[in-house]
Parts: C-alpha cells; sequence; structure tokens
C-alpha cells in the first residue's frame, strides 16, 4: 500500500515536472534558459504578430459554478499548413490533484487550431495554462484566472 | 468491470464548403472521475484514492483513412464530455472518431462529409 503512495507520486511529479517546473517562474524572472522552453506575450496588450499567431486564445468564464464541468475553448489563428503547423496543445491545471488535463494533437488537415472541451477544476482561484507547440517556433504559453465555487476533482 | 455507455453522436455542420474549415461536435456521455477523495478538508487536505478512476484515455479522429487528430486525456476531463474540434473541407469522405477509455474499450461514431452546392 505503501509503495504504491510512492509510485503514483513519483509517476505524478515525473509526468507533470518537465511541464511545471518552467512554467512555475514569472514570465518576468525568466533565465535566457528557461525563456527558450516556452515563450509568452512580452507586453498582453501590445501583441507582436509572432505572438499572435502562437498565442493560445482560452476561452474559460471567470467563475465556474461547478467544477466538475468547467468549459474550456482554445482557438488560434495560427496557419495549418503541411510543413508549419500548431502539432500539440496541453491544457494544464496546477492547483488541482490532476494537473494535466489533456493532450490534443493535430495536423495539417484540422484546419484550425481549435479545442472545446469541458475540464475539472480545484475549488478556490485557479489558473489554468494552455501550451501550444508551433513545429516551427516552439512552445508557446497563455494562462487565463477564473474562480471555482464548487470544486470538481 | 465493463462499463455501460451509450455509443458517441456527432454532429456537422449543414453547409459545408470545400477547402473551407468545418466544426465537428462530440458528444460521450461516458464517466469520468479522478478516484480521488479528500477524508477531511481541515485535518487531511491531500487528496486520496478513494475509488477507481475511470476516465477516456484517448479520442482519435480521422477523416477517410488519415488519422487528423489524436487527443490524449486524463481523468480531469469531464463526465459525458462535449469535444469541439475543426477540420478542413478536403475530400467527401467519412469522419469517424474512436474512443478508449482507461479500460481499453473502444466506440466510435462517424459522418459522411458531403459538400453543399
Amino acid at each position: 500500500m505503501n509503495f504504491n503512495h510512492e509510485r503514483r507520486d513519483f509517476l505524478r511529479y515525473a509526468m507533470v515536472g518537465g511541464v511545471a517546473v518552467p512554467l512555475s517562474f514569472a514570465p518576468g524572472l525568466f533565465t535566457g534558459v528557461q525563456a527558450n522552453i516556452f515563450k509568452f506575450a512580452a507586453d498582453p496588450d501590445n501583441l507582436t504578430e509572432m505572438e499572435r499567431l502562437h498565442l493560445p486564445k482560452i476561452t474559460l468564464p471567470p467563475v465556474v459554478e461547478d467544477g466538475a464541468q468547467a468549459p474550456i475553448q482554445i482557438e488560434m489563428d495560427h496557419p495549418m499548413e503541411d510543413d508549419h503547423y500548431i502539432k500539440h496543445i496541453q491544457i494544464i491545471g496546477f492547483n488541482d490533484p490532476v494537473q494535466t488535463k489533456g493532450n490534443f494533437y493535430f495536423s495539417a488537415l484540422n484546419g484550425e487550431a481549435f479545442i472545446g472541451t469541458q475540464i475539472r477544476l480545484n475549488g478556490g482561484e485557479s489558473t489554468v495554462w494552455v501550451v501550444a507547440e508551433c513545429n516551427q517556433h516552439g512552445r508557446w504559453a497563455a494562462s487565463k484566472d477564473t474562480k471555482v465555487a464548487a470544486g470538481g476533482c | 468491470m465493463a462499463i455501460t455507455v451509450k455509443p458517441p453522436r456527432m454532429r456537422v455542420g449543414r453547409r459545408i464548403r470545400k477547402d473551407e474549415n468545418f466544426k465537428v461536435k462530440v458528444r460521450f456521455e461516458h464517466p469520468s472521475f479522478t478516484g480521488l477523495g479528500q477524508v477531511d478538508m481541515e485535518t487531511n487536505p491531500m487528496f486520496n484514492r478513494a475509488i477507481p478512476v475511470t476516465f477516456i484515455r484517448n479520442m482519435l479522429v480521422y477523416y477517410g483513412e488519415d488519422l487528423v487528430s489524436r487527443f490524449n486525456m486524463t481523468s480531469a476531463i469531464a463526465d459525458n464530455p462535449l469535444f469541439t474540434f475543426k477540420l478542413k473541407a478536403v475530400k467527401e469522405e467519412p469522419v469517424r472518431v474512436v474512443f478508449i477509455n482507461n479500460l481499453g474499450e473502444r466506440w466510435e461514431a462517424s459522418k459522411k462529409i458531403k459538400f453543399s452546392a
């Protein structure tokens, strides 16, 4: 029994650790190495063309009443061409016991990197991170804050 | 233990024009729970395994013979989720969505795509 508990913890940290460590730093505190792993909007009010194309747009209600059914929608303006497309979108909530919600892999035939689903969020204030990976320009991260009235984990 | 669930239901837009993107919605009434619970919020706020975990692990989207998308989910996806995604209308062939849960059970739904005039 004790062994299972340790193994579960190890698997959880090993799976999430690769994403959690770089994301846990605020963008302003990034070192050069960390900034190369994930790219953020330098100025969210004035996005460059590169940022506009690569940063995921997250639609999440500011207040979620039922954390077991939090609707989330992610869309991107990025082109989906054979040699330049969004290959992967990941949804993460670090406040939750199950932090990775899903990995969504796309191809050029999708025409648009778009996903809508419902996720489970823990109660209280929560930040949902979305990481989008372009096959040419790397990983880009954006987040959205929400308040969850009743936790759904 | 096998779970009895209804097959997934798929909807696509009525007007699909060639080379334009169209939206696909798939509702799958499958239970999903993390299996985690808190014994006591005050004295023991840690989550522990309370019941067995159940969730939709994979969703594969085929357009004709091509595997277009692969969604790998965890137990943090809600019960009875409605998935929405887009495809580019390049051919009049069926769209097929295959779901596989964490017990290895498999369900699928498909819809033939026809271009409107």
